[in-house]
């Protein structure tokens, strides 16, 4: 679906709204690979993000170290956390936080209740 | 340097004892211990309560035993490799020329099925560390094919007399993990309650929000399900054959998930214990992490993958 995702430039943001998943992530991959200017990828409207969309984020993030990742709603935040991500993608002061190319995750985040 | 039978051996040492009786169990797993903290080794106890109790009482002083509740430290396996090998890289990073962990398997809510592929993983997930694992199994309480998988997936077996012997019943991991195949559940004997005919992973999403809906699962949960449906029906477009299917079974606080398709299922033995598990593996590990029980099954007609979300009843 064409309108699963929407992204817009705004005020030196990259607006990014809807799901990110494999049917939306390049739609991503194209809009950081023509920044301009922007340095904040604005996910307040994302209410979806699959391990494609992780990678999508933690690529974007590597290749452009400026980049910070704000707004993340809370259901994906907790997806991060559940990837071990979270310090590579917010920048939170983990570094080796995350699933490194050794399947070191190194937080050892667990959730309670499942 | 690595002290008592592991001494020499690089990577896991990966071990089971059998008893039948409390005194057996003292008689295995003490000298473990007392040695390991003589010897100055981290020396992690992670042993369900009972077992934790008699090995308290037979050690008198626990000093230099790090007990953790294995309630705790075995919820699914994924999420177990992932703790453990965080506490090992950290042990390590501090000096550990070895580290012992003495832990026994749960019999609770996560299939053996699951379990026994994580007996498997050990020999492979931990093997970059000098970790020295025991683990017993109880022969009063234990199903004769739990038993045979642990002589299966444990290279050496420790006795009450302080041997350590080279398990006959041995089979590497990388052909086990292939073998370990996930039995039909009960649930799926009956008809699903919902069928989606190779949905999108946004079609997988809709259907299972309207399920959590109508078995009233915590928002959580039914994050855990759209999280983890969509990673399935993704990695069966991705990398699986047709026909795709989705099926769902229904009941209060409880869904059960099942996403075929008509490949062979992921290639890599490790696949969903460990991020890096060949293609789509990301995504399957994802999904051993949110799900409290994940079981892959190939068969004639193809590649299953059944989850379990919410309590069981």
């Amino acid at each position: 679906m064409d309108d699963a995702i929407r992204i817009e430039r705004r005020d030196g943001r990259l607006v990014v709204a809807g799901d990110l998943d494999l049917a939306t992530v390049s739609r991503l991959d194209d809009a950081i690979a023509r920044l301009d200017g922007e340095t904040v990828l604005d996910l307040g409207g994302v209410s979806f993000v699959d391990s494609s969309g992780l990678h999508a984020l933690v690529r974007a993030r590597s290749d452009r170290p400026a980049l910070r990742i704000e707004n993340v709603a809370p259901n994906v935040r907790r997806v991060f956390d559940l990837a071990g991500v979270t310090g590579v993608l917010l920048g939170d002061g983990t570094a080796s936080d995350g699933t490194a190319s050794d399947g070191t995750a190194s937080d050892g985040v667990r959730r309670e209740g499942g | 340097m690595r002290t008592g039978a592991a001494a020499g051996h690089a990577g896991c040492f990966h071990e089971t004892a059998f008893y039948a009786s409390d005194d057996e169990l003292v008689d295995v797993v003490r000298p473990f211990v007392v040695d390991g903290v003589a010897a100055g080794e981290p020396t992690i106890v992670a042993l369900h309560e009972h077992s934790a109790g008699v090995l308290r009482r037979a050690l008198g002083d626990t000093a230099g035993v790090t007990f953790l509740r294995g309630a705790d430290q075995y919820t699914r396996p994924a999420s177990t490799i992932r703790s453990y090998r965080s506490m090992f890289a950290s042990l390590v990073a501090s000096g550990a020329a070895q580290i012992r962990v003495l832990g026994d398997m749960p019999n609770g809510s996560v299939s053996w099925a699951a379990w026994a592929r994580y007996e498997a993983a050990v020999n492979h997930a931990y093997d970059d560390f000098p970790v020295w694992g025991l683990c017993p199994y109880d022969l009063r309480h234990t199903p004769d094919d739990v038993l045979e998988d642990a002589r299966r997936t444990h290279p050496y077996v420790a006795t009450g007399a302080g041997a350590h012997e080279p398990s006959t019943a041995f089979v590497p991991p990388e052909k086990l993990l292939v073998d370990l195949q996930a039995p039909f559940t009960d649930v799926e004997q009956r008809a699903p309650d919902v069928v989606l005919d190779d949905p999108t992973p946004a079609e997988a999403r809709r259907a299972a929000v309207s399920v959590a809906g109508a078995a009233q699962l915590p928002e959580a949960e039914r994050e855990d399900l759209e999280l983890a449906l969509s990673e399935l029906v993704t990695n069966a477009r991705m990398y699986g054959m047709p026909p795709r299917a989705v099926l769902l079974w229904v009941g209060r606080g409880r869904v059960v998930a099942r996403v075929d398709d008509g490949g062979r299922g992921p290639g890599h033995p490790l696949a969903g214990l460990v991020p890096v598990g060949g293609p789509g593996g990301l995504g399957l590990w994802i999904v051993h992490q949110a799900c409290r029980d994940v079981r892959m099954r190939r068969h004639e007609r193809g590649f299953s993958v059944v989850v379990e979300i919410g309590t069981a009843g």
